[in-house]
């Protein structure tokens, strides 16, 4: 018997999870099909699909969706709707499998468990269950892949190893989601432009536990959103860390919760660092040559402050 | 003979060029239209800068959308982006320069410094409503030559309200003016005034507008638009002598610092405006990304290339053909 293929879109929470989410199907004995890296296609064909008014990592879900939708038995598009205690999700995770099945016909079978983990972290469990069930995978594969695939996920969060420190003159920090700054396609290639001209990147993920913690602590209220809470933490940490040379925000074109929270660390920048700070906003008509002029000019900022 | 320094702006609505002397005097500048083709416009450009030039070319160096292009043609000595280059000269012009407004043929940009160091600014992202291609435009459905249309903004004792939001609207709000009857003054000085409003609502937004500040760009010469940064700001606004080849201006300058370091030019000399140079441009067929690449030929010869998001490129592996 041939393996089940279960498709996995190479967007929005997948650069977070991926490495929880392949182990756990690939010991389920599940192969996983997956575009190698976003590309012109895909983006197009999602925004063909897409709603209008979606954001940009909506509509690029919505290509690696149409990419995969011929080659998988199966589709992974959970709805995210918590991570963690008393916290959401922004809400386009809330309404992703609706997103996906009103915009693209002829889909296979879509996996769209819950993942609410709001009250109590152990609901995780129910949904692999519920997951393996939907395969006819046996109770004990489940409860063996839902291990292993913990247990990575854990590792990848903890030894950023794919996530390597780079070398340069000068460090960056860098602020967005991670479905931006880890989409080479999407950010036109942004950190290796950044390590071309000298500069290393650090991104929210490079920071450990005490440093995000430090940050987080300055947070003055509730930030509903886990991965923006993340983002405005990581800015506190940036403001006070001297060790970085400029921040570097990265915006998508239709996001909500960055036109808040974007916002909203862009006047902190302004008020509480001398700090460069630049925020360039990505949408699919953004031009690489402006990107590079800005990014150019950015860096001869700090070195012209260092001289 | 006389050591000097070039620098080539080459934007998508003029190309500058001025030579420096090595006392960071200026030499001769020249003020071109790029009429949409950046190799002529560079070649002519040069031709007519040597004419009667007395000058040893030490260095040179490019800016401007173009620069990479021009780069290559010329052999710069530094490419850089136009922001750096006008900071560059704006700070050498006007020592002590806190903000430089800078409006070109189809970007604006701000740019904030302190104890002349950039420390911030900004540039137009996805709107071109008032720069210089705009006006152009209005100029010429108005049959205004564009050199009147500032004077004729000053002229003005009742400017108008004009939607200075995008360009398009600007244009139906100006037409609904006119039909209205309101004189053409008015109008022109109204729409001045919406730009303003809109740059710095834009480009400007957020930025710590400090004097001494210095107007520059094509558009500076616009004494409309001037007046109107003047009257928003309530500040003298300072328009430098070389304005619209400040970005030129500062790539001279950057040239000479690059030849310092280096030691030695990489100069191709002006005999390249006698050179042919074609650029011709493929989609990548290689992987689903399909990079628009652009080759640039000397006589025929493949002399650069650019546009890879892959290496591909840079060893030159994939024939213009995309196969």
């Amino acid at each position: 018997m041939s393996k089940i293929k279960i498709g996995l879109p190479r967007a929005l929470l997948y650069h977070r999870y991926y490495e929880g989410w392949e182990t756990f199907f690939e010991s389920l004995d599940c192969e996983i099909v997956k575009a190698k890296s976003s590309t012109k296609y895909i983006l197009d064909r999602g925004v063909k699909v897409a709603e209008e008014e979606a954001c940009l990592p909506v509509k690029l879900f919505l290509g690696h969706v149409e990419y995969l939708k011929d080659k998988s038995d199966y589709i992974f598009v959970p709805r995210l709707v918590s991570v963690e205690k008393n916290k959401y999700l922004c809400p386009k995770f809330l309404g992703l499998p609706e997103m996906v099945k009103s915009s693209i016909t002829g889909l296979p079978k879509l996996i769209d468990v819950t993942i609410d983990l709001r009250d109590r972290k152990s609901n995780l469990l129910k949904v692999a269950l519920e997951i393996t069930q939907q395969l006819n995978k046996s109770y004990y594969q489940s409860l063996k892949a839902f291990v292993q695939g913990y247990l990575a996920f854990k590792r990848s969060i903890q030894y950023p190893s794919n996530r390597q420190k780079q070398r340069g003159q000068y460090k960056v920090g860098i602020l967005g989601h991670e479905y931006i700054v880890y989409d080479d396609y999407i950010n036109m290639g942004l950190i290796n432009k950044l390590k071309e001209l000298g500069v290393r990147a650090v991104t929210t993920e490079m920071l450990d536990k005490r440093e995000l913690k430090s940050g987080l602590s300055q947070v003055s209220k509730d930030m509903f959103w886990t991965f923006s809470e993340r983002m405005l933490g990581t800015a506190y940490h940036f403001f006070e860390n001297n060790e970085i040379d400029g921040i570097i925000q990265l915006t998508a074109f239709g996001c909500g919760s960055d036109s808040l929270v974007g916002e909203m660390i862009a006047r902190e920048a302004r008020d509480k660092t001398d700090l460069p700070f630049m925020s360039l906003n990505l949408d699919e008509h953004t031009g690489e040559a402006g990107l590079i002029t800005r990014l150019e000019a950015f860096i001869d900022m700090l070195k012209w402050r260092d001289n | 003979m006389k050591k000097g320094f070039l620098g080539i702006d080459v934007g998508s609505v003029s190309t500058n060029i001025v030579v420096l002397g090595t006392d960071n005097k200026l030499i001769k500048k020249l003020y071109l239209r790029t009429n949409g083709q950046p190799i002529d416009a560079i070649q002519n450009g040069l031709k007519k800068i040597e004419e009667n030039l007395e000058v040893e070319i030490m260095g040179v160096g490019t800016t401007g959308s173009a620069r990479e292009l021009a780069g290559v043609i010329v052999g710069a000595d530094v490419v850089k982006n136009e922001i750096t280059a006008h900071a560059v000269a704006g700070s050498h012009l006007v020592p002590g320069v806190k903000t430089i407004l800078e409006i070109g043929g189809q970007d604006s940009k701000i740019i904030i410094l302190r104890d002349g160091i950039v420390v911030d600014f900004a540039m137009n992202t996805v709107c071109a409503a008032g720069t210089g291609s705009f006006l152009d435009q209005q100029a010429s459905r108005l049959e205004l030559a564009i050199e009147k249309f500032g004077e004729l903004a000053l002229e003005s004792d009742n400017p108008v309200r004009i939607a200075g939001r995008c360009s398009v609207f600007a244009e139906s709000d100006m037409i609904h003016k006119q039909q209205l009857g309101h004189s053409l003054e008015d109008i022109i000085a109204g729409l001045s005034q919406a730009l303003v409003r809109n740059y710095l609502n834009n480009v400007g937004q957020g930025k710590e507008i400090l004097e001494p500040i210095i107007f520059q760009g094509g558009v500076a010469a616009n004494q409309g638009i001037k007046a109107a940064f003047e009257g928003e700001l309530d500040t003298e606004v300072i328009v430098p002598k070389y304005y619209n080849v400040m970005g030129a201006f500062g790539s001279a300058l950057l040239a000479k610092e690059a030849v310092q370091e280096n030691d030695e030019s990489n100069f191709n000399g002006f005999n390249v405006s006698d050179f042919d140079y074609t650029a011709s441009s493929f989609e990548c067929q290689q992987c689903p990304n399909h990079c628009e690449i652009i080759n640039i030929h000397q006589e025929g010869k493949l002399v650069a290339r650019w546009g890879f998001k892959c290496s591909k490129g840079e060893n030159n592996q994939v024939q213009s053909s995309g196969k």
